[in-house]
């Protein structure tokens, strides 16, 4: 029998590696890309034609090449950026494989230019499809430009799985406007058919970068993002709940400012809003997570897109932990809908790229009130503190009631109160410094009862009103199995609940803190609920604080008393994220007396 | 229409007795008209909020018959401020002249036939009791009516009478009160009627202190009050009251005696360290004395005092909502509170210590909370 095994041709090896980090010609792109910024570039222009089927051409005014360079950069495994085998372990540029360039040649022509500052002429590299390199001089400024063509040219197969024009000219937006949006100091445009797509000029700081990016609507309903200690740095900006998207492709994460995609983090970021997005939404998030070389992977994947680090549930736990304290101290209240977003005090707070947005003016006297400060020492690691809205009962301007003066007892009629009008028997009107706030009562209650549920189905079981009466239900079988699983759940939050027989329970105590004592219609809601809602991410004891939530609390039609909308007013700002509903509903909108203003032509 | 009252302040506690009833707001605007009308050498003024109905008489000169509804708030704000002189009340059409000393006032008003008829009540049968009886029927039971809008049955006080006694219950499904009274009617008892709290907060305001007899007629959808000068229609609750004889427990032998005022004025003492949104109080009875005591988790404070007591049973401790307890103390005029328990998640049953009028049974109840031991 002869011989079978042979080494592969150098073209063939090319060809195969290419299979693997160039699947479309948006990879072709990052490569090019990738290779400019790691060249230096301040300037980077990108123009596709066809999608990038045609033609790719990445100019770049970074450092260049010198002729024996450009040659060599076509070898496989050649490259600038890595030198030992320990600078594998600490990667900090994007290339290190010097695989790219090789892989693109074997499968396309490319058209190198290419010079060094200092050096007449400059260097011109063509290669079709693997073949030999042919190098003539060319006059071209210090800096590199790679044109390439006519992509899987010599490779059929590849090219039959090019998609449309259309979606092939999308991915290529995609990958530049992603890179770009961590280098926000390079200066980036893509031409597509000879129209200009994007024009980033450079900026001193992410925010900006990212307002050209995403738009200023979407990026003025993104709250900053930081997080900082020995593993790792974080910062960046996510969307308010209100704001969530139907699909998971608004997440963009980078670690070392490289785009990466890794479920787990992705993941951290959908947790740490716990319940509070609506249904089938997911965040818009970009968030760039700096940590030490050494514990991180990047030579994972060919195309380089996923990372593995030494220990991704640290950092898994700590990008949780800073999307939770975002959203606990940002002001995540959503402004009527103007025509000027830029008045809406929802500027961003210490843009990452150093410049720190105006800051919001803090009255001192509501600093000191401990009793609504509202997000407790938590404060501090995240944006400012939202002072222009922060809740202050009208009647103690002055702000006299420390935490040292227990005598004062609001709950009894004698205390000061802010003057809270009802609207509609829904809505809950009350002035605050900077304007007005509109509270759902029904959102406000049921934000305060899921929080206090989450209370006592974890440590504290709450006190029930016995009935003098108990309710009799029936029930289905899988909701007698419910009842059955989750008798101690009930029983924390104050249900007494008896079985009686394979249909039947007895409920002869409820909670004291649900509003709605109709026994009968809120538990068999709150089965209901919990035999519909998918597993989820949720834990149990979140799925039942929902459910109880959803159905205990005011309603909308309810009329409330002065005191009883104090008393949901405080609550509801004691509470740690008092301004969506755990479902992610606003439970509050306000209106900035600037728009008050504009709206009555006033000059400001 | 041409009638004559001797004083405008006759004429002004006519108004007044139906004035509560004339509805601040209403999507029927012709209820916010009084109707007055000539019956019998009489004046009579009427006003409904079509749950209510009274009725009043007023004695007057009457030298025209006839009917006119008028504003009712906007007539009572004018007689108000007439000087004490007799008030001429002529009506034309719609047009009202109204003549008091030197003042002469003019008033559109709307013809009777716009505003709705009086409820028709008939019955062979009318009852007849004191007004006092009656009146400490409502003082002492009308407070656990329910104020929540869940059942309907409950959103009223139930009255029954016959077998030489009158009785009414009310709940709101976590307290019950109970008060019955000897009657002269021995017939068997009616069903029993649901009225609904604010009827029976303006019969017991038309009451007063009147001791003169009320005769009680109940119809089909309604009953009728009628006392020395009103009356009153009230749409009954068209709904089934629970048993609640069946909820009202016979074995609760825990029987302790507190001093009324004491206890009453050491629950609002402690009551200002309660959980405001629950109002516990937690109790505990001991041989010689019971132990009040409140945590507020707001503001960390604490509170307690003891009470002396008659009690030899066993210690026990259980937590009521100290509204429910004052509401009961203070419709309780004899000296001392006893207490009659058996568990500390079970129904407590408060009553006076003695017989407060001839043959009267008060009895209370309060469902405790479900606490853990943690919680005060």
């Amino acid at each position: 029998m002869a011989d079978q095994i042979r080494v592969l041709s150098e073209k063939l090896a090319n060809m195969i590696a290419a299979g693997e980090v160039i699947e479309r010609p948006a990879s072709v792109v990052k490569e090019l890309v990738e290779n400019a910024i790691d060249a230096g570039g301040e300037r980077i222009s990108v123009e596709i034609k066809a999608g990038g089927k045609q033609l790719m051409r990445v100019m770049d005014d970074g450092g260049g090449m010198s002729r024996e360079d450009a040659v060599l950069a076509f070898e496989r495994h050649a490259t600038s950026k890595i030198a030992g085998e320990d600078d594998l372990y600490r990667i900090g540029t994007f290339g290190f494989r010097g695989e790219a360039l090789a892989s693109i040649a074997s499968v396309a022509r490319v058209d190198l230019t290419t010079n060094t500052k200092g050096e007449a002429a400059g260097t011109r590299v063509r290669i079709d499809g693997g073949s030999a390199p042919k190098v003539t001089d060319a006059g071209r400024a210090p800096g590199t430009t790679v044109a390439v063509s006519q992509l899987f040219y010599n490779v059929p197969a590849r090219r039959k799985f090019l998609r449309t024009t259309g979606t092939e000219t999308r991915h290529v937006v995609s990958v530049v406007s992603s890179i770009a949006m961590a280098y926000p100091a390079i200066a980036f445009t893509l031409t597509v058919d000879g129209r200009d797509t994007l024009s980033l000029p450079a900026v001193s700081n992410t925010y900006t970068r990212a307002q050209a990016v995403m738009g200023n609507t979407l990026m003025n309903q993104m709250i900053p993002v930081t997080f900082d200690d020995d593993l790792v740095k974080i910062h960046g900006f996510i969307s308010r709940p209100d704001a969530a998207r139907v699909s998971r492709t608004h997440q963009h994460l980078y670690i070392n400012l490289r785009p990466v995609s890794s479920r787990a983090l992705n993941r951290a970021v959908f947790e740490g809003y716990g319940s509070i997005l609506p249904k089938e939404r997911f965040p818009v998030s970009i968030v760039f997570l700096n940590i030490d070389l050494d514990q991180v992977d990047v030579n994972v994947h060919p195309a380089k897109r996923e990372v593995r680090f030494s220990d991704e549930s640290m950092v898994y736990e700590r990008l949780l932990r800073a999307i939770r304290l975002a959203l606990q101290n940002s002001d995540v209240v959503p402004v009527f809908e103007t025509d000027t977003p830029d008045i809406s005090g929802m500027a961003p707070a210490a843009a990452p790229g150093g410049e720190r947005a105006p800051e919001l003016e803090l009255d001192p006297a509501m600093a000191r009130r401990s009793q609504i400060d509202l997000f407790g020492p938590a404060r501090g690691n995240g944006g400012d503190p939202p002072g222009e809205w922060t809740y202050t009962p009208a009647g103690s301007e002055g702000g006299t009631r420390d935490e040292g003066e227990p005598g004062t007892v609001r709950e009894h009629g004698d205390a000061e109160m802010v003057s809270l009008w009802q609207l509609h028997n829904a809505y809950i009107l009350a002035q605050v410094k900077g304007g007005f706030m509109l509270i759902d009562q029904h959102a406000a209650h049921e934000r305060v009862l899921f929080e206090r549920a989450l209370k006592t189905l974890g440590d504290e079981s709450a006190p029930s009103r016995q009935l003098l009466f108990p309710v009799t239900l029936d029930l289905m079988a899988p909701q007698i199995a419910l009842v059955r699983e989750h008798f101690d759940h009930f029983a924390r939050l104050g249900f007494n609940v008896k079985l009686f027989g394979e249909k039947t329970v007895v409920v002869d105590a409820v909670p004291c803190m649900a509003s709605n004592q109709d026994v009968d219609t809120l538990f068999h809601r709150m089965i209901e609920n919990l035999q519909e809602m998918p597993e989820k991410n949720l834990k149990m004891e979140e799925r039942l604080a929902l459910t109880f939530s959803g159905h205990a609390g005011i309603r909308k039609g309810d009329p409330l008393s002065q005191q009883e909308m104090n008393g949901l007013v405080n609550d509801l700002f004691a509470t740690e994220m008092p301004y969506v509903t755990p479902r992610g509903r606003p439970t509050v909108v306000r209106m900035p007396l600037e728009e008050i203003e504009r709206r009555f032509n006033r000059p400001s | 229409m041409k009638i004559t009252i001797p004083s405008s302040s006759t004429l002004m506690s006519g108004i007044q007795t139906v004035l509560n009833v004339v509805p601040p707001k209403t999507t029927l605007p012709i209820l916010s008209n009084m109707l007055l009308e000539t019956e019998d050498g009489h004046l009579t003024i009427g006003a409904t909020d079509l749950d209510i109905f009274i009725m009043t008489k007023i004695p007057a000169q009457i030298s025209g018959e006839g009917s006119i509804t008028v504003p009712g708030r906007k007539f009572a704000e004018m007689v108000r401020e007439l000087p004490d002189a007799p008030v001429d009340i002529e009506v034309d059409g719609v047009k009202v002249i109204i003549r008091c000393d030197r003042g002469v006032f003019r008033l559109v008003g709307i013809s009777k036939d716009e505003y709705p008829a009086l409820p028709d009540v008939k019955s062979e049968q009318t009852i007849e009791l004191p007004s006092s009886s009656l009146q400490r029927l409502i003082r002492k039971t009308v407070y656990a009516v329910s104020k929540d809008e869940i059942h309907p049955s409950l959103w009223g006080a139930f009255l029954r009478i016959g077998r030489g006694a009158v009785r009414m219950v009310a709940t709101d499904g976590h307290r019950l009160a109970k008060t019955t009274l000897p009657c002269d009617v021995s017939d068997a008892a009616t069903e029993g009627i649901i009225v609904p709290p604010k009827a029976l907060n303006n019969l017991s305001r038309l009451i007063g202190e009147s001791d003169s007899p009320s005769r009680i007629t109940i119809g089909e959808n309604h009953v009728l009050f009628e006392l020395e000068n009103a009356r009153l229609f009230a749409r009954l609750i068209e709904a089934t009251y629970p048993d609640y004889e069946r909820v009202i427990p016979t074995g609760n032998d825990k029987v302790v005696k507190v001093n009324r005022e004491e206890l009453e004025s050491a629950v609002r003492r402690v009551s200002v360290l309660s959980n405001p949104s629950t109002r516990q109080i937690r109790y505990s009875f001991r041989p010689g004395f019971v132990e009040l005591s409140s945590f507020s988790h707001d503001i960390g404070g604490e509170a307690r005092e003891e009470v002396p007591a008659e009690y030899e049973g066993e210690v026990m401790d259980t937590t009521y909502d100290f509204r429910y307890l004052l509401d009961v103390v203070e419709r309780i005029e004899s000296e001392e509170v006893v207490f009659k328990l058996d568990t500390p998640v079970s129904a407590g049953i408060i009553t006076p210590s003695r017989e407060e009028a001839e043959g009267e049974d008060y009895e209370c109840l309060i469902m405790p909370f479900r606490t853990t031991e943690a919680e005060s």
